[in-house]
């Protein structure tokens, strides 16, 4: 996504609005203050993320507001209007949609008689086999649990 | 500080700020009372890691792409 923010450059905004620790741990543990969220708002830094960072109250107000789902994507549309929402952050919609975003934009500001349509589709995401959890070795064990018990029900 | 003291607000029969994953507070897509496609984005005010606020409706005029995450 960084690339791609750069790439766009002037011609669309980009944010990040952090909210609850998804997977917390021992590094990384979930938020009991807003000074300690605003803390590790900061240290996505550290993690490649470059572009404007928001922080989200500490009880996720506009986490909530938006659908709640941890790495959701939305593009918000020149006029304030939602043009794209996933449920998680695949680069590729992303491009796709941002790009259709700004050619409708273009068109109807050459006057282009423009009809929008609706679709919905779902994507699936490929997890690698070893996921990297920066919460730590707990934020580990919490999702091994999860997967022991997925496949004991034969999920 | 007053924000703090929404802490216990759950969210989905859980607390928002949990400290374990299990995948319970999962939710099929969104949560339903999210807009829409098509649908003013509510606009909301926050502050920047670094410091000023931003407000969503400031930025009319190109389109914004949002991105929700967290370290973990």
């Amino acid at each position: 996504m960084e690339n791609m923010a750069r790439e766009f450059g002037d011609e669309a905004h980009f944010l990040f609005v952090y909210v609850r620790e998804a997977h917390p741990g021992e590094l990384y543990p979930h938020h009991t203050s807003f000074v300690q969220k605003a803390g590790q708002a900061r240290d996505m830094r550290k993690h490649g993320v470059g572009r404007p960072i928001l922080v989200d109250s500490l009880n996720g107000d506009v986490h909530r507001q938006y659908g709640g789902m941890p790495n959701m994507s939305w593009i918000i549309d020149h006029t304030g209007r939602v043009s794209f929402k996933a449920s998680w952050t695949v680069a590729f919609d992303i491009q796709a949609a941002l790009e259709e975003t700004l050619e409708l934009k273009g068109l109807r500001r050459q006057g282009g008689f423009v009809a929008p349509y609706y679709r919905e589709t779902m994507g699936l995401k490929v997890m690698p086999a070893e996921e990297v959890y920066l919460g730590g070795e707990k934020a580990y064990e919490d999702v091994r649990k999860v997967r022991e018990r997925d496949a004991a029900r034969g999920k | 500080m007053a924000k703090d003291a929404n802490i216990e607000t759950p969210f989905l029969g859980k607390p928002y700020n949990y400290d374990t994953w299990d995948r319970s507070g999962a939710l099929p897509f969104f949560q339903a009372e999210a807009a829409r496609v098509g649908d003013v984005a509510p606009d909301f005010t926050l502050p920047l890691a670094e410091g000023e606020q931003i407000a969503l409706s400031a930025l009319r005029g190109k389109p914004v792409m949002i991105e929700f995450g967290s370290i973990t």
